[in-house]
């Protein structure tokens, strides 16, 4: 049975909330720097190319799959800043869930923590009226901060998505995050949009060579729209190299992704045109868990 | 009257009992090293030059005496006499080699000319060398070599009828050699045609450590401590003690013990080596150990047995740099702000190796910073303020400790000299002008490194913004440049253009917003580009809350 209800609800949640984000500006720690972003500078996060993360479209989905991930990076060198990222997943045919933390601190002075939930939606499906496949999802974050003698402070943001598949081999998204879901409460979270594109050259379950353009807009909190663009090239499923660009500021990334039986590595290596270079990690898991018609 | 002179390489001034002119004996060492970790070899205790005062021409002799408290065997020693400048390589003696002779501690050999008694000046001789002719004003040279080294004896064309004593007295580098102006205890004092007797060497002396020095060559990051330049030894240090024979009472042998304070708490807690110290009477000798480029602290150099108290111990530091630096001071604080200074550890700096220091004997400026200062990981910083409540009031939480040690000592606004020590050692020191008003003398900012980071290309006023805080900063560039300071999120978004200049001083301040509007609080980045390209960095953090 499809939990239409809750995803009448969720929508409506998420239509409130987005309206309030017109109207109000928000910090929260919501780098796209989760698995594949790393490589891509956040190219991608608009049509979900990680199956959950901090900072991306909440519509992913694997179909009856399940998986974990962990990242960690030290945003351009700083000492004593670091970001560590983990999360699980759980993915049936047609709707899946995701939990998330993520921690940021500077030494001695700062600490963040965010606990994100998000669920998704499938609504098209093959042989279906509708044309392709639509995703929607929403997620829920709940951030503490922390200040070494000055107590701590909580806040909620929640964001909605959406990443419609009208053929095989092109994807388009967008989402909102960062909004503010209480009510009359101080806000605590910068507003994220970011809406974009993905094409590939084949299907991505196929064996032979892959690639595949991806190519966002991402706005966070008052700062100018960004352009992010990645492409990868997969020579073969185990391996995928991902070269990515974003302005303005000018930034590109260089990654590589490894995987074997589930289990992928991922490295990256960006550049900061003033910051400098930041090295980021992860690892994911990911294993199918049933066996469904949904594609 | 006896000249009091001093002799390269010998502590203190040596009174001759003859005049210098006459007394240049002049006997240079034309030297291979000193051996590391040897006893001591044969000396030339006695040298008859010209015996024709005794009436006899024939009355050559040299006595070789043995200074160690253990037998010495002279199976490998050769003696040759030569023309002076040759050392002996065309020598036109055949050589005396002295197979099956075993000197007993202390004691001495006699060669001679003539073995007859009657025609020697009545000299009884351990064995005859018809070769030996250093007879009547001729200068000569005598080569002894053996397995421990080689030593060449310049015998000049000196007063005849004398003979000279102790002629033994090794210098920094077997290049000083001098007559010793002491005598052997209980032997003949230079009588011409008389024999020493058995007991002519001294059998008691005092060792005390003259000096050591610690060396390494490696690349671009050699280092050298003490007054020493040291041989370079390839990439690994080495460490050098001269070890001096006081000629006074105390045990003849002895150990040198080398331990090592890493953190610099000014107790020894790692032995790096004992080595057995043998110096030959009356001279000096340095023992070189070989230590790594993993040596870094203090080094404790201490005698053992040595009944001395005032110079068998030596203490030396040994580090590429500081491993403690004053990084920031202020010292005519705004109203209502303290005092303050900021220290670093900077062990890993410089090619040092990182370490914890313990900072329960350091000093800043004479006062103790006691227990409550704990330890300091590598690049960590602690700030020493009058008044910590009122530091965290004005700064906000930083990354620093902050430590308020009792009985602080108002700093001088008519300038004054920052010392700090550690263990008694004075690692940094700062000179600051006279400074008025809210001016500081510092060229950073607490929890900052605008020192260790390459220059003074900016100093911050703390780490936090926001509203009612403003975060000040001020620029120097160097002539003909420009910079632009930036702040941005974690993203990498340019939030906040702060501001731009040319060459010059220039201050700006950053109340917490940005471009756009209030930043909301988190971690952001300060970044100074500079028109050469590099850049500083620093995370800060926008606060909201008072």
């Amino acid at each position: 049975m499809i939990p239409w209800v809750i995803f009448r609800r969720s929508l409506m949640i998420a239509l409130a909330a987005f309206h309030l984000a017109l109207a109000t500006a928000f910090a929260g720690n919501q780098a796209l720097v989760t698995g594949f972003y790393a490589g891509s500078l956040g190219a991608g996060g608009a049509t979900a190319a990680e199956r959950s993360g901090f900072g991306q479209n909440p519509a992913a989905l694997r179909p009856d799959r399940i998986g974990a991930h962990a990242d960690f990076h030290q945003p351009f060198g700083m000492d004593g800043l670091q970001v560590s990222e983990a999360g699980i997943s759980g993915d049936a045919g047609f709707f899946g869930a995701a939990f998330d933390w993520r921690e940021t601190g500077v030494e001695g002075l700062y600490g963040e923590q965010g606990l994100q939930a998000s669920q998704t939606l499938r609504l098209g499906r093959a042989g279906s009226a509708f044309p392709g496949i639509l995703d929607l999802g929403a997620s829920w974050i709940r951030w503490q901060s922390f200040w070494p003698g000055g107590g701590r402070e909580i806040a909620w943001s929640h964001g909605c998505g959406a990443v419609w598949w009208p053929i095989r081999r092109f994807k388009a998204g967008a989402f909102a995050a960062g909004l503010p879901l209480e009510a009359g409460a101080r806000e605590r979270t910068d507003r994220v949009l970011q809406w974009g594109f993905e094409a590939d050259s084949r299907d991505p379950d196929g064996d032979d060579f892959l690639q595949v353009l991806r190519l966002d807009f991402r706005k966070t909190a008052d700062t100018p729209w960004r352009i992010l663009a990645s492409l990868s090239l997969r020579p073969h499923p185990s391996v995928e190299f991902t070269a990515g660009m974003a302005n303005p500021p000018f930034q590109g990334s260089l990654g590589v992704r490894l995987a074997w039986h589930g289990a992928e590595w991922r490295q990256a290596l960006r550049y900061h045109r003033y910051l400098g270079r930041t090295w980021l990690s992860g690892l994911v898991y990911s294993h199918p868990w049933r066996t469904s018609g949904a594609r | 009257m006896p000249k009091a002179r001093t002799i390269p390489g010998f502590p203190f001034p040596i009174p001759f009992t003859i005049p210098f002119p006459t007394c240049a004996f002049l006997i240079a060492i034309a030297a291979t090293p000193f051996p590391v970790h040897a006893g001591p070899g044969p000396i030339l205790s006695e040298v008859m030059a010209d015996p024709a005062a005794v009436s006899d021409a024939q009355g050559e002799f040299i006595e070789i005496g043995n200074p160690s408290p253990d037998s010495l065997r002279l199976d490998t020693l050769r003696i040759e006499s030569a023309a002076p400048g040759t050392s002996g390589a065309s020598s036109g003696s055949q050589g005396l080699t002295l197979a099956g002779v075993k000197l007993g501690p202390r004691g001495c050999f006699l060669v001679c000319r003539d073995s007859l008694a009657a025609e020697n000046g009545g000299m009884a001789c351990d064995r005859r060398w018809p070769a030996l002719s250093l007879a009547n004003g001729r200068a000569v040279e005598l080569v002894l070599s053996w397995s421990g080294g080689r030593a060449v004896f310049a015998v000049p064309a000196s007063r005849p009828g004398v003979s000279w004593e102790n002629t033994w007295n090794v210098a920094a580098d077997f290049r000083g050699f001098e007559p010793s102006a002491s005598s052997w205890q209980g032997g003949d004092s230079a009588t011409p045609g008389s024999r020493n007797s058995r007991s002519i060497l001294k059998p008691e002396r005092n060792l005390g450590i003259v000096e050591v020095t610690w060396s390494r060559s490696a690349g671009t990051g050699a280092d050298a401590h003490s007054t020493a330049s040291g041989t370079r030894v390839g990439s690994e240090g080495f460490l050098e003690a001269r070890i001096a024979d006081r000629g006074t009472a105390g045990p003849v042998t002895t150990f040198l013990s080398l331990r090592l304070d890493a953190d610099w708490d000014g107790k020894a807690e790692t032995l790096l080596d004992s080595v057995p110290v043998a110096v030959p009477v009356g001279g000096e000798a340095r023992i070189r150990i070989g230590a790594g480029s993993g040596v870094r602290g203090i080094v404790h150099a201490e005698l053992g047995r040595d009944e001395n108290p005032s110079d068998n111990r030596f203490i030396l530091p040994v580090e590429p740099g500081r491993p403690l630096e004053i990084t920031e001071w202020r010292p005519a604080p705004a109203p209502g702000e303290p005092e303050w200074a900021e220290i670093r550890n900077r062990t890993a700096d410089s090619g040092g190796i990182a370490r914890r220091l313990d900072l329960g004997y350091a000093a800043f400026n004479g006062l103790p910073l006691g227990s409550k200062a704990g330890t300091l990981e590598p690049g960590e910083f602690l700030v020493v303020t009058e008044s910590a409540e009122r530091f965290r009031s004005r700064f906000g939480p930083i990354k620093a400790r902050v430590l308020q040690p009792s009985g602080w000592r108002p700093l001088r606004n008519t300038g004054d000299t920052l010392v700090l020590s550690l263990a008694g050692i004075a690692v940094d020191s700062v000179i600051y002008p006279a400074v008025t008003g809210a001016e500081t003398a510092s060229p950073g900012t607490p929890g900052f490194s605008a020192r260790a980071e390459g220059g003074d290309a900016w100093k911050l006023s703390g780490k936090v913004a926001g509203p009612g805080r403003t975060l000040d900063v001020e620029v120097v560039t160097a002539s003909g440049g420009s910079y632009a300071l930036r702040i941005f999120d974690l993203e990498g978004n340019l939030v906040k253009m702060l501001g731009t200049g040319g060459a010059g001083r220039r201050a700006h301040s950053w109340d917490g917003n940005g471009d756009g509007g209030r930043l909301n609080p988190g971690p952001y980045i300060l970044c100074l580009s500079r028109s050469d390209g590099s850049a500083f960095r620093a995370a800060v953090i926008v606060m909201d809350t008072p």
